[in-house]
């Protein structure tokens, strides 16, 4: 174990004369706590330099210092921010306005909310140009389809009329940047640009990202999570962890052994799906931050265990057959089918994943099964008996051993009731009346979630999302049921608290003898955890096979693409990770 | 227990603006543009109390809330002592009609046209006043939430008849068909009250039926669903407490709108003649308004007052419920 307290100093290059900006201790206030605690780091002209951070980290309020536009009770009590020698700081509030949008832009990471959906896009983009250039209405639509046609949206002198709504989430995004690039701006902060969008989009949209940094020569501030995404778009890298800045590398140098632990922690943590770790070989690796008693951080890793579980026989007993499932949704006069015809099995103990982009009906699929939407066509065989048609009585045994965990951690449990209240009522419900059997069964379902019992009288909000999504876990697991639907349970969580709960879950698979159905978007995961795999698109299933086939040799276009687009999102090759493998094998 | 992440509220309210199409995200789907999740983090770090006690801080460190809450409870407590304050019949004629205040210092606040003690009146009137208030609110909200709860947590047939229904009272006029009702029935205090409750409720049920509608698409609630739980364990445990916070600063001001109804139809003789009510009083004196412009004022300030209060109280509810003030006042 390297357990390392907070990091030496790390001196940064010196600088070239082309320094674009230089954040020099800038500490941001709130209160009386510190979410950025001394930070300092710089951009070169043309350079791409990435923060890196898990939520809380303050990444995103850095980059919002950046542009001045922290909410009203934030304070800067110390540190400078120069923007090409000016101290962004002393400026008053009109000559800020000015450099915003001319000299630095930023884009954000929902391009479904940052565009009115009132204004056409040629509009929203004529606005930004006008206000910051001196330019005739003509000429500034002329600049508007010019933009639109340099962030590549098709046809753009028919599109600059389009409302945002006409255009797919892709190219809404590509809106976005042409807004911000539209004053050619010497600096572009890119805050998650990329998460809100589908992998095989995510590429092009950097792709173009660093397109426009090369022709326009900006500095790009590149703020993300995806640590896949800055290994292979950034220059430099930025780490931080709650406030602090842990260290400040190059690119290059993020997959070498000497890095800081909870960087180290952090790329171990991170599944590829190159890499084809699977649950039956070994362990994830865990990030472990703890605070010692002088108030500092230690960062520990734990490494990947090896081991070997068997693999489920899929020929064992069916637990759940799933026929000819239909489910279409009335909308007004117009009706979308958003599964059509899905069949799959799943055996007693086995994961089944599934995978597929948005709006390809995986949810759908699991709310049906769970009998949340009604399906029109098809039957649900579990537990050898039809569900598919059973009334709220009699669904109510079923329910039992049928559960489910939901993707958003925040969403999922009633702010307004304790753990206790969250976890007895399925009890009270379930006909459990004696009040010591119930508290029994939490003490043992917080076992099996590991979360200290003590806490149940907590309401949810004061447990961070790892925590919280433990409790969905446990809720979904104190009536003992026997197949587990998970909807995407590690979308939401962080890097090293994703790799704690996929642990969680094949732990809980293997001793208490669950089967999940595995929902999610990331292959990589999907991988790691599933027996078996069904890909959708388009509300049908397009392909099933077993975990090792799917992946070295799929049958359609379709999952090939996926492939393609968690492998490579384009730049830089990966450079291969030997501290896992020799951990590994 | 590190508390690391954000805060309850705000996510619910990113759930709800994002619906059920959320795009399936691999990062916190929670991400807000102006707001910087992270700041978020750090602002709750440090506050671990249980939901409602930080709002109750909140709500006392208004000052204007304090002010409404001070003398709502003066005015209650008048109301509920009023025969000790002032003992003997309101209506009964004490003395000299047309005394001003101050000129006879057993009737500090002088006499009305038939030597009526308006001191009396007013103690009294409290009573009648805010009996009405309170009941036909708390009618109005039994029944609004009741019939929005239903609309919003079923939907379909019963949503589309419900809201017709609603649309049926919404369209009238609430003051003629309050003087319809009023004039139907015999005025007394209890006829009075419901027909106050029954041109009211319709906005606590639209109010209602939109809360649960939204909270009805969250994840907790098809976890509850999904977990077995029965509709009206649903409804009432799960999404109920939820949506209390609009209704509350809903009901602050439907009291005072309640009060004013009654005074209305005092004023123009529909309330219970045989007990005194601030409306009456004003009624009464607003023949004399020149000469003696005393007793429509009076009266006049006790309502003014009172509904202030109560809409200060209101307006500091709405303020301490509201996650997204409440977190950039603290």
């Amino acid at each position: 174990m390297n357990a390392i307290a907070t990091p030496a100093a790390f001196t940064p290059a010196p600088g070239n004369g082309h320094r674009l900006l230089e954040v020099e201790d800038l500490t941001i206030r709130f209160g009386t706590s510190d979410p950025v605690k001394h930070l300092s780091f710089s951009i070169d002209r043309g350079e791409t330099v990435a923060v890196v951070g898990e939520s809380g980290s303050g990444k995103s309020l850095s980059a919002l210092a950046l542009m001045r536009l922290l909410p009203r009770n934030a304070r800067i009590p110390n540190g400078s921010i120069r923007f090409e020698g000016t101290n962004l700081l002393d400026l008053k509030d009109r000559q800020m306005r000015a450099v915003r949008g001319r000299d630095i832009a930023m884009i954000f990471q929902e391009p479904m909310t940052s565009l009115n959906p009132v204004a056409t896009i040629g509009a929203q983009i004529v606005e930004v140009l006008r206000l910051h250039e001196k330019l005739s209405r003509k000429a500034a639509r002329q600049r508007a389809i010019e933009l639109l046609d340099l962030v590549k949206i098709p046809d753009p002198a028919q599109r600059v009329d389009d409302y945002p709504h006409q255009l797919s989430g892709g190219q809404r995004q590509r809106v976005m940047i042409a807004i911000a690039v539209a004053c050619k701006p010497k600096l572009l902060i890119a805050d998650e640009p990329t998460t809100a969008l589908d992998a095989t989009i995510q590429a092009q949209i950097l792709e173009l990202l660093d397109e426009l940094r090369r022709k326009l020569s900006m500095g790009l501030l590149l703020i993300t999570h995806d640590l896949g995404l800055v290994s292979r778009w950034s220059d430099r890298v930025v780490v931080m962890y709650h406030g602090d800045k842990l260290e400040e590398l190059a690119t290059a140098d993020l997959y070498a052994p000497e890095r800081h632990p909870y960087t180290k922690g952090l790329t171990q943590a991170s599944i590829r799906l190159d890499e084809e770790v699977h649950y039956t070989a070994q362990t994830l690796a865990e990030v472990k931050v703890a605070r010692s008693p002088d108030g500092r951080n230690i960062y520990d890793v734990r490494q990947p265990e090896r081991r070997s579980l068997p693999t489920p026989a899929t020929d064992r007993e069916q637990l759940l057959v799933v026929k000819d499932l239909s489910v279409t949704y009335q909308g007004g006069s117009k009706a979308s089918k958003a599964l059509d015809g899905a069949s799959l099995s799943l055996a007693k103990g086995e994961t089944l994943g599934i995978v597929g982009e948005s709006g390809s009906g995986k949810s759908t699929l699991s709310k049906a099964i769970m009998r949340l939407v009604n399906a029109q066509e098809g039957s649900i065989v579990f537990q050898g008996r039809d569900i598919s048609r059973l009334g709220p009585q009699q669904l109510q045994p079923v329910r039992r051993d049928l559960q489910m965990i939901f993707q958003d951690p925040f969403g999922a449990l009633n702010p307004r009731k304790t753990l206790r209240e969250i976890l007895e009522a399925p009890l009270i419900v379930h006909g459990v009346s004696n009040p010591a059997e119930r508290r029994q069964r939490l003490a043992e379902t917080f076992e099996h979630v590991r979360l200290p019992s003590l806490v149940a009288d907590r309401y949810p909000h004061e447990f961070s999302g790892g925590q919280r999504q433990r409790i969905g876990i446990a809720r979904a697991l104190i009536l003992r049921p026997s197949l587990v639907i998970c909807d995407e349970p590690v979308s939401a969580l962080d890097v090293s608290i994703q790799a704690q709960i996929l642990n969680l879950l094949v732990d809980l698979k293997t001793s208490l003898g669950l089967s999940y159905l595995f929902i999610s978007h990331d292959l990589a995961v999907v991988q790691y955890i599933s027996d078996r795999v069904i890909v959708m698109k388009d509300a049908r299933i397009v392909e099933e096979s077993d975990h090792r086939t799917i992946w070295r040799s799929p049958k359609t276009d379709y999952t090939r693409a996926l492939i393609a687009a968690a492998n490579d999102k384009g730049g830089r090759p990966l450079a291969p990770r030997p501290q896992l493998h020799a951990a590994a094998l | 227990m590190s508390t690391t992440d954000l805060n309850a509220p705000a996510i619910a309210l990113a759930g709800a603006r994002q619906g059920a199409a959320r795009p399936e995200t691999s990062a916190p789907p929670e991400w807000h543009n102006v707001r910087a999740p992270d700041a978020r983090t750090t602002l709750t770090t440090a506050v671990t109390v249980p939901p409602g006690r930080r709002e109750l801080r909140i709500f006392f460190s208004n000052p204007n809330a304090l002010f409404g809450v001070t003398f709502l409870s003066i005015m209650i407590l008048m109301a509920v002592f009023a025969p000790l304050i002032s003992p003997g019949d309101p209506l009964g004629m004490v003395a000299t009609p047309f005394l001003w205040p101050g000129q006879d210092w057993a009737y500090p606040l002088g006499t009305d046209a038939m030597g009526r003690d308006v001191l009396s009146g007013i103690v009294h009137g409290s009573r009648i006043s805010l009996f009405v208030g309170l009941a036909a609110t708390a009618l109005g909200l039994t029944v609004g939430v009741t019939v929005g709860a239903v609309a919003g947590y079923f939907g379909g047939w019963v949503d589309d008849v419900l809201v017709r229904i609603i649309e049926i009272f919404q369209t009238l006029p609430n003051f003629v068909l309050l003087v319809v009702l009023v004039a139907i029935a015999q005025p007394s205090a209890l006829t009075v009250t419901v027909a106050i409750a029954i041109v009211s409720w319709p906005m606590v049920a639209r109010l209602t039926r939109a809360e649960f509608r939204a909270i009805r698409a969250k994840d907790y609630v098809m976890a509850a669903r999904s977990l077995g739980f029965g509709r009206a364990r649903i409804i009432f445990q799960e999404i109920l407490p939820n949506a209390l916070p609009p209704l509350i600063v809903t009901a602050s001001v439907m009291v005072a709108s309640a009060i004013l109804m009654e005074s209305a139809l005092s004023f123009m003789g529909l309330g219970d003649p045989n007990v005194v009510s601030w409306g009456s009083m004003i009624g009464s004196g607003r023949e004399l308004v020149r000469t003696a412009w005393y007793l429509t004022l009076l009266p006049g300030l006790a309502i003014v007052f009172t509904v202030l209060a109560l809409n200060l109280i209101g307006d500091g509810l709405n303020d301490a419920l509201n996650p997204r003030f409440s977190e950039e006042r603290s």
